[in-house]
This record gives C-alpha cells, structure tokens and sequence, in this order.
C-alpha cells in the first residue's frame, strides 16, 4: 500500500473544495463576535457614562445656569451634540468596515 | 496566477482589516482544515463546528501571524496551529461526549487486526491512533504538509513529527491488511 492509496483513502469524505455556505457561516460567526463585543462596550460606556453624568450633575447644573444658558440656544447645543454623535463612528471605525 | 500564490496578498489585506481578503482565506483553506479535524474528532459536526472557531479566532488575532520576509512564510501552519490547540483544549469535551455516545474513548491504543473480509473503516483505525501521531499523519499525508509544516503547526519538534508518521503510517497500513512498498 503506497501513500497515494492512503491519501485517497483519507481524503475519501473531504468536504467539497468550495463551499459557500460554510464560507458564510465564519463570516457571519465573525459578525456576530463584533457585534456583541461592540454592543457591550457601547453599553459599558454609556454605564460610565450616566454614573459620572450623575455625579457631576449638580455642578454642571451651576455650570450651566450661570455660564451657558444664557448665551447659547438649544438650536446651538442640538447641533453640536449631533456632530459628536457622527463624529465618533468616523474616527473610530469598526473593523472590516 | 492560483488562489495559493495570492494568498501573500490576502493575507496581507485582512492583516489590515480586510473582511473580504480573510472571505477568500477561509474559502482556500476550508476543505483541508474540515477534513483535518472530521478525521482528529470523529464527528463532522463538532469538526466544523470547532473550524469555524479556529477560522473565527485567526481573524481576530491575525495581526500575531508573521509572514517572514518577503511574506514567504505559508499561513496554513499557522492556522492549523489553532486548530490543533483547540482541539487540545476541548479534548476532553469530546472525550466526555464520545463517552456518552459509546465509542471507544480516544487516546486508548488498540491492537489492530487486519481484516480484509470487511468493510473499510479508516475512521475507526486513524481514531485508534495517539491525538499526536494522527495529527502528524493527517498534515503529512492527507493535507500534504511538509515535516517541517507540521512540526510549525503541532509545536513539535522535527524528528518526533518523522518519527509519528513514519509509525503512523506503518499502523494504517498494518490495520488495512495491505503490504508496506
């Protein structure tokens, strides 16, 4: 018996050479990873988040009634929250994307 | 050119964060990794089941993969690398699963008695090998690894690799009732 007869001996129930589906199946196993890793980490920082939000809330209340209220509209404050909400995504990308 | 001589490239883009370039290493190296490990576990379930663990694990720590120089080094050591150890370490789930299926659990050595008057059972003869030696045999004859490949994917060194398939080998050929050439 040589190697030849061994190999196909071994090779006998091999997968088939191309196959798409189990291709897909690692891609999205893959996706699925980035996006629970993903969503615990956005959700540990908006934990962080409101806890320090919380904490520093009665200063920033003093803050803002004394120094910004008065000359910034919300129009203004709008505006800047949503450009740090698109801002964020372009500077720290996903992987793959 | 082949899918292997661009997989320098490939393996360079989903180096650097390419999704699509790691889709066409997975596509490459499917059918052996699957057949290396349906023959390692005994189960073709488990099997693709741990290779898309093993697919899922390179990409995230595919930036540790060194091409060598001038990206010579091949990939498929390494990626079998992964395989080997996660089967390693979930050996004894398997173990425990076979166990309560009714197989003969793995690693027990068994003598092999030839019998021709049968059907062919290489499942049940390459099972009966030691993890390493299979693991030596599959790479060298099935996936054609080189000795050196497979040592690099076992973590073995050179001579033991020669030495578990040189006796695997003589195990199979015993156990299939054939004559060595």
């Amino acid at each position: 018996m040589n190697d030849a007869t061994l190999k196909s001996l071994l090779a006998a129930e091999a997968p088939p050479a191309s196959d798409p589906r189990f291709v897909v199946a690692v891609m999205g196993r893959i996706e699925q990873r980035r996006f629970r890793r993903e969503l615990a980490m956005t959700a540990g920082l908006a934990v962080c988040a409101m806890a320090l939000a919380g904490l520093l809330a009665p200063s920033l209340e003093i803050t803002w009634h004394d120094d910004f209220a008065p000359y910034t509209s919300n129009v203004v404050i709008a505006l800047v929250l949503a450009s740090i909400t698109l801002a964020v995504p372009y500077f720290f990308p996903a992987r793959g994307d | 050119m082949t899918e292997l001589d661009a997989e320098p490239a490939w393996v360079r883009q989903a180096q650097a964060g390419s999704a699509d370039a790691f889709g066409r290493l997975v596509h490459i190296h499917q059918q052996r990794l699957r057949a290396f490990l349906r023959r390692l576990t005994a189960n073709h379930a488990d099997a693709d089941d741990l290779a898309q663990e093993t697919f899922v694990f390179a990409w995230e720590h595919i930036a540790r993969f060194d091409p060598g120089p001038d990206f010579g080094r091949p990939f498929r050591p390494w990626l079998f690398g992964i395989a080997w150890r996660k089967y390693r370490e979930g050996k004894r789930g398997w173990i425990r699963r076979l166990t309560r299926q009714g197989h003969a659990a793995e690693d027990t050595p068994t003598v092999f008695q030839p019998d021709p008057g049968l059907r062919l059972d290489l499942a049940k003869v390459t099972a009966a090998l030691p993890p390493e030696q299979r693991a030596a045999l599959l790479l060298c004859l099935a996936c054609e690894f080189t000795h050196s490949e497979a040592a690099q994917a076992l973590a073995l060194p050179l001579g033991t690799v020669k030495s578990h398939v040189a006796r695997g080998r003589e195990k199979l050929v015993a156990a299939l009732g054939g004559s060595d050439e």
